[in-house]
């Protein structure tokens, strides 16, 4: 009496690479998807950090600060037109 | 033996069909099992399908971030930050009145107010929203926040986003302001505030045990609407050098409260647009210091109106060269006495720019009441008076002006010099914007946005614009305005300084006027209308003294700022000291011509042939002695007088008659 083996072996090796596949897919899914949440956050953060750099930035820059370093700290006085010699155009036009 | 065998066989039977009772069973639960397995894998099911959300899924709300506005160059006027903000849970703190003291230590507020907040029921109550850095670090000195930021078992300590505004007071009552939960409330911010804020979204994600976003979705990064940068037309470098002079004009002159406009007149692109009072934007603040003056706030014009006169007097076929009889200063209309202002002078016989030269009032009167209160009142309307400029501020004033039905003659005769009419700086600004580009009406814009189509409207011929212009040249070189010239630039302007009205007598005060001037200079790189005005100005309150050396600081901070060349001769005192400095090509440039204009001086005073040649170039030719050069039209020289080769001496009168370079190309073409 012969066994009759009624499913063909390539129907488990394909089963078995399937079911591997679909793991490790979803395994390599779930790991990027991690590390793109991680890169996210980098991002964010660093979007923060470029904000209050901006605003630092900003405030160092500000015309009115150089102002009054100008006046306390330098001793400066505003300059009347005939001392304003401009270098470098400016103009938009 | 053989009974023996029988009962092993029976034995054997009895436990396969054990076995196979088993194996039924067996199969019976898997088939169960695998069935169930099916159902619950593979056939939705909405009731485990919310489950599943429950348990995996969670909502996340994306924030924005709100746009940024800034200046005509990208310089940054409002840009975003965070604060930390302190919340609590009530139900999570132990002893409440402990930690509000410490709290109210490190905050400065009252004991009583924090341990109420404490007390409230709930999950969740805001103590302080966005602390102060000298806040925060007493907050930690005082172990409500620990080392490495964690916090009190029931205190939090909130991340929010926060508003800063760089450049303080000097253009907030144009940005205006925002609330603690970033939502435009004053000026810009609440003028722009739905494409500024950006779209708040709730988007739902996969979390793993842990609460981390485990399934990444690119929907999200699609989803985050952040809110758009806005790029307004002010020029913040000269917005600021104009704040700073409006604000020592303001304290010089005592004036309750001021402004400065300055307008292209070619494109209506508003550069600065100062105020005072103003208000720092992170501080609390008063309504009546954010107010943004130029736009919101009416006044009546005063003298500045004798420039449209003239304008409407000529364009209904009047003469420039036609005689008006000035009363010697004194005009009964009615019961009413109309005088001189400024001058006080007896003036005689004078034509339209003679009225406008020394703003003389009874002539203005005359000339409104001859005129008639139809053509008046429909001109005044053409030049954008009594109706919105529509430049989509929030709160613009649409200015007023009296109905033909009610006006009596001396109404119209106030109209005259501007009086008994409404309207705000921006409206008088835009309407000098026709005498500065040749007869057009400009629509101001606060906005730079390339698909607006900037539209310019007609309104007076271009003679006409031409003919006021001089009469407003003269107003600096001889009138009133001779403190707003600058040395090397031809300046045209008019003051005003009308009387404000008393509130409590509802009549005009005695001691209160509104000086302004509103100018610009002539032949620049860039046509600009410049307009200064003071609110009420102790001392000497004629705008002659107050509004128009202000001008003059606004009109050389932008002379700076733009590099405009000098076009009239200037005298040269010593040699430029090129050699000890570096330069650039622009301002080696410059200095080539001032080397040529000094060269020039010591040659013999022959007319040269200035025919065919630009402005600029005639002055250049002609500098280095002090002729009184006079030009009349824009382009290239068409006619000249003296004619060419004529002997100059010094002093003398030189008349170029220009017109358009534009048709001299296509006549060559």
């Amino acid at each position: 009496m012969t066994r009759v083996n009624r499913i063909p072996k390539w129907v488990w090796l394909f089963v078995i690479i399937f079911s591997v596949t679909t793991v490790w897919v979803r395994l390599a899914v779930v790991r990027l998807s991690y590390q793109v949440e991680q890169t996210n956050t980098m991002v964010s953060n660093a979007r923060r950090d470029l904000d209050r750099k901006t605003i630092e930035l900003e405030n160092l820059k500000s015309l009115e600060r150089l102002e009054i370093l100008a006046k306390k700290k330098f001793d400066l006085e505003r300059p009347t037109s005939d001392q304003i010699v401009v270098i470098g155009g400016n103009s938009e036009k | 033996m053989k009974r023996k065998r029988r009962a092993t066989e029976i034995d054997l039977k009895d436990n396969l069909n054990r076995f196979r009772l088993l194996g039924v069973i067996f199969f019976l639960i898997i088939s169960t099992l695998i069935v169930r397995s099916f159902q619950i894998q593979m056939i939705k099911d909405p009731r485990l399908l919310n489950l599943a959300k429950r348990q995996f899924s969670s909502n996340i709300i994306l924030r924005p971030s709100r746009g940024r506005i800034l200046d005509r160059n990208g310089k940054p006027l409002a840009i975003n930050g965070e604060a930390k903000s302190l919340a609590v849970n009530p139900g999570d703190i132990s002893d409440k009145k402990k930690l509000a003291l410490t709290i109210s230590k490190s905050i400065g507020v009252s004991r009583e107010s924090v341990l109420k907040k404490l007390e409230r029921d709930g999950e969740f109550s805001w103590i302080k929203r966005h602390l102060s850095p000298s806040q925060l670090a007493k907050l930690k000195k005082n172990g409500v926040i620990k080392r490495g930021g964690s916090t009190l078992n029931g205190v939090w300590l909130v991340t929010e986003p926060k508003r800063f505004y760089p450049h303080g007071d000097s253009v907030s009552t144009l940005l205006g302001m925002v609330d603690i939960d970033s939502t435009g409330i004053e000026g810009v911010e609440h003028w722009l505030n739905d494409d500024l804020k950006g779209e708040k979204q709730r988007v739902s994600t996969i979390r793993d045990s842990l609460g981390r976003k485990t399934f990444f979705d690119p929907e999200l990064n699609r989803l985050d609407k952040k809110g758009i940068d806005v790029s307004l037309t002010i020029d913040f470098p000269l917005q600021f050098e104009s704040h700073k002079s409006l604000e020592r004009w303001i304290e010089k002159t005592q004036s309750e409260s001021g402004s400065v406009i300055v307008l292209d007149a070619d494109n209506g692109e508003i550069l600065v647009n100062a105020n005072f009072p103003t208000f720092d934007p992170l501080k609390r603040s008063k309504s009546n210091e954010r107010r943004n003056r130029g736009i919101i706030d009416g006044f009546e014009p005063g003298s500045t109106i004798k420039a449209v006169l003239m304008a409407l007097a000529l364009e209904n076929n009047w003469s420039d060269k036609e005689l008006i009889y000035g009363e010697k200063g004194s005009l009964r209309v009615g019961d009413w006495v109309i005088e001189e202002a400024e001058t006080h002078e007896k003036f005689e016989w004078m034509t339209l720019a003679d009225m406008v030269e020394k703003s003389s009032n009874v002539v203005a009167a005359k000339v409104a009441m001859r005129l008639g209160a139809s053509k008046i009142l429909k001109g005044l309307n053409g030049f954008g008076f009594g109706k919105k400029v529509e430049t989509g501020f929030p709160g613009e004033l649409s200015g007023w002006l009296p109905e033909q039905k009610n006006i009596s003659p001396i109404k119209l005769a106030n109209l005259g010099f501007g009086q008994g009419m409404f309207t705000t700086p921006l409206h008088v600004a835009r309407a000098f914007s026709a005498f500065v580009n040749g007869g057009y009406l400009v629509d101001p814009v606060l906005l730079i946005d390339n698909s607006h189509i900037k539209s310019r409207n007609r309104i007076i011929s271009r003679e006409t614009s031409e003919i006021v212009k001089r009469a407003l040249i003269s107003v600096v070189e001889k009138g009133t305005g001779q403190k707003a010239s600058i040395p090397g630039f031809i300046i045209g302007g008019k003051t005003g300084t009308a009387q404000l009205v008393d509130r409590e007598s509802g009549g005009y005060s005695k001691s209160k006027y509104f000086s302004s001037f509103v100018g610009f200079i002539v032949e620049a790189e860039r046509n600009l209308v410049i307009l200064t005005a003071l609110r009420a100005p102790k001392g000497s309150y004629y705008a002659s003294e107050t509004a128009v050396p202000l001008f003059r600081e606004v009109a050389e901070a932008a002379v700076n700022r733009f590099n405009f060349l000098k076009l009239k001769p200037v005298a040269i005192t010593s040699e430029p000291t090129v050699d000890k400095i570096r330069v650039s090509s622009a301002a080696a440039e410059k200095i080539k011509i001032l080397d040529r204009i000094k060269s020039v001086a010591g040659k013999d005073g022959v007319m040269p042939d200035l025919i065919g040649i630009t402005a600029r170039e005639s002055l250049e030719r002609l500098s280095g002695k002090s002729f009184r050069v006079r030009m009349q039209g824009f382009g290239v020289v068409d006619s000249q007088d003296p004619v060419a080769g004529s002997i100059l001496r010094d002093g003398q009168d030189i008349v170029l008659k220009l017109k358009p370079q534009v048709n001299e190309e296509s006549k060559t073409n």
